[in-house]
């Protein structure tokens, strides 16, 4: 919201400069900004038109002559407004505009000009540029005219935070002011005609007393529309509000000043002179006055004049019947709406306006009286106006405000600060909380109707602590653990399997779990389906981390690198079956490789290009640093990879890994070629992490090293070969690896030659030959009975 | 000639040698070969000591074997000594400023390190760690957080639905409402996650970013340690020089409420990194806990905010595109 400065200084002396105001606002909880930084506008002076002539070569410029209190100067200007005798903004050459726009000597059709005449926009006030800003006529020449705007249109942008429909308003940034300071609130002079002539007839009948629970209302004649006085237009510019007229003028006037949202009737469009408040009925259709159509549920309130609606409550007025130019009588409506009912029918219109802002926080059902005649007021005086009915109070369901019990004792106990009676009163009295002081510990406090934030002691220890300050409160610190924890962090274990990937060279990525349909339920899942999404590319949350993964290659490739290793650890969910129950979060890693492992260089003659086997490798050695022992891998069927392994660990599956199928890669869309990935399950992962390891004594006996060279049929699997010599001799053999395939015609059809290295090794005494020769034989006759293998001479 | 002279002779014949010591890896051979092969001038000497006098083989045996011992020490000295040339004179031709063999450099993501950073601080100071879940019941993630439907503060955090009941959680503080109720007080928590808003995505703004929520629950936590708490965090976090704010705030779950600004040199302006409060007695009834007896605060950060802060990174999407000319900067 927007503060003009200038309009604060009617309600409490300002002495601080707009930067302290903006500070002690925002220490006091309304996060304040410096609105017009008029700072920018650099060398621009208030000058006097002297004399104004016809462009010799240009009919719609005229060549000025402006004087600055010292030189003269001739300026090019095509403002329609520009007068001999005036008083304006003059950019002289070398000076700065907002934009960092700097002003040269320029030639304009020929004519020469030293500078430029300002309009609003060109000084950042406002977007009017049809004319040159005009500056009263009593205006100093040659002063900056930074200097002279700041007074009139100095301003705070603020952040007000949904609990304060109070500091909605310039008397309500007063009053913090005033109490934060000490110093006068002076409040607007409120007028009380006890007589008027009573012409015109009013009667409010509400039907809805919970939406409506008090409805002010009385009618004005003869009102004169026309412009504004020229220093309510330049409040309302200042607080960001274009001036329409001198009518809606003071309704806005009267909302920016005191927060209450009013609202003007032309009555003369009224089809009775009554006022009726009730529900819509549903499908019912109302114009508002931005002549937008809406379509009406049971959930908006309406005004109607007796027979058709003529504005939603609280939300905006009818086009039916909006003051125009010729509005000659006018009904006044103060009304105090139900905050929940404005709020649910401004929510589903999409629609927020500054009235139903500050109904949905909650308005002041006092100020309903106060606001009416601040507006009769202002209308007697600047539009001619006459009251010229009674003045209707349909109050049906009084509102009123809880007793609260300030305890001093616990005041301090959620503090931690000590505090004297004398302030607690001050401050209570500042912000009108009426309060008597039973025994020395209790304030009886009865909060006034335009804080309905303040209902419970709490709310009244929030309000002492804000007033002292936060930054004068003395900071404490115990640290003490005054209780144990068994674990601190129970998924510690993930930040040394994030070491196992980025020690091999993963680069850590973080992507999106919002994903297009297409994506997530590519794989047979069933993604969590989100009700309102951004867009249809963000529209259900992921089931696996893999397509995003391939995202960031295609991404990465498209930005010229070829060569990548990438995870990422995140949660993943899946729709398992109907409703909140069904929907199913696994923790997971996943990664990618893609490219080359190492291109072609001074050492090494060829690219080696990412393979099965390079993630397979990578693999091994992350999970061996995890969980201290090799995985095991088993083939495994897959729609997402082809080859795939299962991998295990101590025959726990720990997840899957292998070629991304290219037609899955397809069907994300994405084009980057052979991309090996893998997704584990980091849960297990962490589970097996935790494990405690115990020490196994180092065998001080020597190795002996073995190869075996079997011809074994092509289909054989090699894994299942190395397991099977494991199972001769568990205690011994400590490992067995190919180490060499060899297929060639001399073998016979469809076999291979496969050597074998196995490493025997006891671990209590030194293996003599023969022993290991025996071993060697078994393994030979089981190799052989169980693959039909040979032993290669 | 006697063995003696022998001896001597084959010694002196053998100092010369050494001195005129060839270059050709062949001939060294053969040097080797003529004095210490096993056909050899020094073998040869032993072989005459069969003709030898009883009495003289003890002599002449020591005399043979030292003589054998200094020319094989000798003869090895000298051709280490004559690789050492070779190395060097190799050494002076080499181009060692090629570059070395190519091993991949991983990288931690810019948020993982500053979660880390985050979660060892408040470890230190006697923080356990807490999870949830990341979709959650609209009760956890509002109603018993204060938030009831239809509050205006719902505008604060525009959500995700997944059904009328069922949201994206907002923020991490559903997680506050498992613990309290879960567990009896004292407890003390931090709770990283990710969490999602339903806003536009710009620089500024993205539709998830993450928390880490804290909660402090005892008899006796007053304001004035939220305050001394959170200051030591962001001076842990930030360095002493910078120049940090606290001012009054509102959150449906805390009161009284407030948030940490820190001021940003580049952007000129206050950047908020924390909102936190003193946990409201609505809340604590929620989950059962009498408001008279236990009181605490809570508090949450965007890591994402703290980041970009530290990093000074302008664009918050940078963290999600996966960019390795980005990553690999961290």
């Amino acid at each position: 919201m927007k503060i003009s400065i200038n309009w604060l200084r009617q309600f409490v002396n300002i002495e601080e400069t707009p930067e302290q105001l903006a500070d002690m606002l925002s220490m006091l909880g309304m996060e304040a900004e410096i609105g017009l930084d008029l700072s920018e506008i650099k060398d621009v002076v208030t000058a006097k038109v002297l004399a104004v002539d016809q462009h010799p070569n240009a009919d719609k410029l005229k060549l000025c002559l402006v004087n600055d209190g010292g030189q003269d100067y001739r300026v090019v200007c095509g403002a329609p407004n520009v007068e001999a005798g005036q008083v304006v903004p003059f950019a002289k050459v070398g000076s700065v505009l907002p934009g960092k726009i700097k002003i040269q000597k320029a030639k304009i059709r020929g004519e020469v000009s030293f500078g430029m005449l300002c309009s609003e926009r060109e000084l950042g006030i406002s977007d009017e540029h049809t004319g040159i800003m005009i500056l009263p006529e009593d205006t100093e020449i040659g002063q900056p005219v930074a200097e002279i705007l700041n007074r009139s249109f100095g301003s705070l942008e603020l952040d007000i935070t949904p609990n304060r429909p109070d500091a909605l308003s310039h008397l309500g940034i007063a009053r913090e002011i005033a109490v934060k300071t000490g110093r006068k609130l002076k409040k607007p002079e409120i007028h009380v005609r006890t007589s008027a002539q009573e012409s015109e007839p009013v009667e409010v009948i509400i039907d809805d007393p919970d939406g409506c629970p008090r409805y002010v209302a009385g009618v004005v004649k003869n009102v004169k529309v026309g412009p504004s006085p020229q220093w309510m237009v330049d409040y309302l510019k200042a607080a960001g509000q274009r001036s329409i007229n001198n009518i809606v003028d003071i309704s806005n006037y009267v909302l920016l000043e005191m927060g209450h949202p009013t609202h003007m009737f032309d009555y003369d469009r009224f089809e009775t002179r009554q006022v009726v408040i009730r529900r819509a009925e549903k499908g019912e259709l109302f114009v508002t006055l931005d002549e937008e159509k809406h379509e009406l549920n049971e959930h908006h309130l309406l005004i109607t004049d007796g027979e058709k609606p003529v504005a939603l409550a609280g939300i905006m007025g009818g086009l039916n019947s909006a003051v125009s130019d010729k509005t000659n009588t006018v009904l006044i409506e103060s009304a105090y709406f139900d905050p929940l009912t404005i709020r649910k029918g401004a929510k589903s219109l999409g629609m927020l306006t500054e009235a139903s802002r500050r109904f949905e926080r909650g308005a002041d059902p006092e100020a309903t009286m106060t606001a009416f005649w601040r507006i009769v007021n202002l209308l007697e005086e600047y539009a001619a106006g006459e009251l010229a009915s009674k003045v209707v109070d349909a109050y049906p369901k009084i509102i009123t405000r809880p007793k609260i019990e300030l305890r001093k004792s616990k005041l301090e106990l959620v503090s931690g600060v000590k505090y004297d009676d004398q302030f607690i009163a001050q401050c209570l009295s500042g912000l009108e909380i009426s309060w008597q002081q039973p025994e020395s510990d209790v304030w009886e406090c009865i909060p006034p109707s335009f804080r309905p934030d303040l209902e419970r002691e709490i709310d009244l220890i929030e309000e002492m602590i804000r007033l002292q300050g936060y930054d004068t409160i003395s900071p404490s610190r115990r640290f003490t653990s005054s209780f144990p924890t068994s674990k601190v962090d129970p998924l510690d274990s993930v930040g040394p399997i994030i070491d196992a990937f980025v020690g091999l060279g993963f680069h850590q990525c973080y992507n999106n779990s919002l994903q297009p349909k297409k994506y997530a339920a590519s794989l047979g899942k069933t993604p969590v389906v989100m009700l309102n999404p951004l867009s249809e590319q963000m529209s259900v949350l992921r089931t696996s981390l893999l397509p995003g993964l391939l995202q960031t290659v295609d991404f990465n490739i498209k930005n010229g690198n070829k060569n990548l290793l990438l995870f990422e650890t995140g949660q993943v969910h899946e729709q398992e079956s109907d409703g909140f129950a069904g929907i199913k979060e696994r923790f997971v890693l996943a990664g990618v490789v893609h490219g080359l492992i190492n291109e072609k260089n001074v050492h090494t003659s060829q690219d080696r290009p990412h393979s099965f086997y390079s993630l397979k490798g990578l693999l091994d050695s992350a999970l061996k640093r995890i969980a201290k022992t090799k995985p095991r891998y088993e083939d495994q069927d897959h729609n997402g990879y082809n080859p795939c392994n299962q991998v295990l660990i101590n025959d726990t599956p720990i997840g899957i890994m292998g070629r991304v199928r290219p037609d899955y890669i397809e069907l994300l869309k994405l084009e980057t070629g052979d991309v090996f990935g893998f997704e584990l399950d980091l849960n297990v992962l962490t589970g097996i992490y935790d494990k405690p390891i115990v020490y196994k004594p180092i065998s001080v006996f020597p190795k002996i090293n073995r190869d075996v060279n079997f011809i074994l049929d092509r289909a054989i699997k090699t894994a299942a070969v190395t397991e099977k010599i494991y199972k001769v001799n568990r205690e011994l053999i400590k490992d067995v690896r190919p180490i060499d395939i060899y297929e060639h015609e001399s073998l016979g059809r469809d076999k291979k030659s496969v050597v074998f290295n196995i490493v025997f090794q006891s671990d209590v005494r030194t293996l003599e030959d023969k022993e290991v020769n025996s071993i060697i034989n078994e393994i030979i006759s089981v190799v052989s009975k169980h693959f039909g293998a040979k032993l290669r001479a | 000639m006697s063995l003696k002279e022998s001896i001597e002779a084959v010694r002196n014949s053998f100092r010369a040698a050494l001195a005129a010591f060839p270059t050709d890896p062949q001939q060294v051979e053969a040097l080797r070969i003529k004095y210490l092969g096993r056909k050899g001038l020094v073998a040869d000497l032993f072989s005459k000591m069969a003709t030898l006098d009883p009495s003289e083989k003890p002599l002449y045996g020591k005399l043979l074997n030292q003589l054998k011992k200094e020319l094989t020490t000798a003869f090895e000295e000298k051709v280490k000594e004559v690789e050492r040339k070779d190395t060097k004179s190799a050494q002076e031709q080499a181009d060692y400023t090629l570059p070395g063999l190519y091993y991949p450099v991983g990288s931690y993501h810019p948020l993982q390190q500053t979660l880390d950073t985050i979660k060892s601080i408040f470890k230190s100071i006697g923080f356990s760690v807490a999870y949830g879940p990341e979709v959650d019941d609209d009760y956890h993630n509002f109603q018993a957080l204060n938030i009831p439907k239809h509050h205006p503060a719902r505008d604060m955090q525009d959500t995700f639905f997944i059904d009328d009941n069922t949201v994206l959680r907002t923020h991490t503080s559903n997680v506050q409402i498992h613990l309290m109720e879960n567990q009896e007080p004292p407890l003390r928590y931090i709770v990283p996650g990710r969490v999602y808003r339903n806003e536009a995505i710009s620089f500024k703004s993205f539709c998830l970013f993450h928390q880490v929520e804290g909660l402090f629950v005892d008899k006796y936590v007053p304001f004035t340690e939220l305050k001394g708490t959170l200051e030591y965090f962001i001076r842990q976090m930030f360095g002493d020089d910078k120049k940090i704010r606290f001012r009054p705030s509102f959150f449906p779950f805390t009161e009284p409420s407030g948030e940490f600004d820190i001021w940003d040199d580049e952007r000129r302006q206050w950047m908020e990194i924390l909102g936190c409060g003193m946990v409201d007695p609505a809340v604590f009834k929620n989950v059962g806990y009498d408001p008279e007896i236990w009181h605490g605060y809570a508090f949450g950060m965007g890591v994402e905010r703290i980041a970009m802060l530290k990093y000074k990174i302008q664009d918050i999407r940078h963290f999600y595109q996966g960019d390795v000319r980005f990553l690999e900067q961290f």
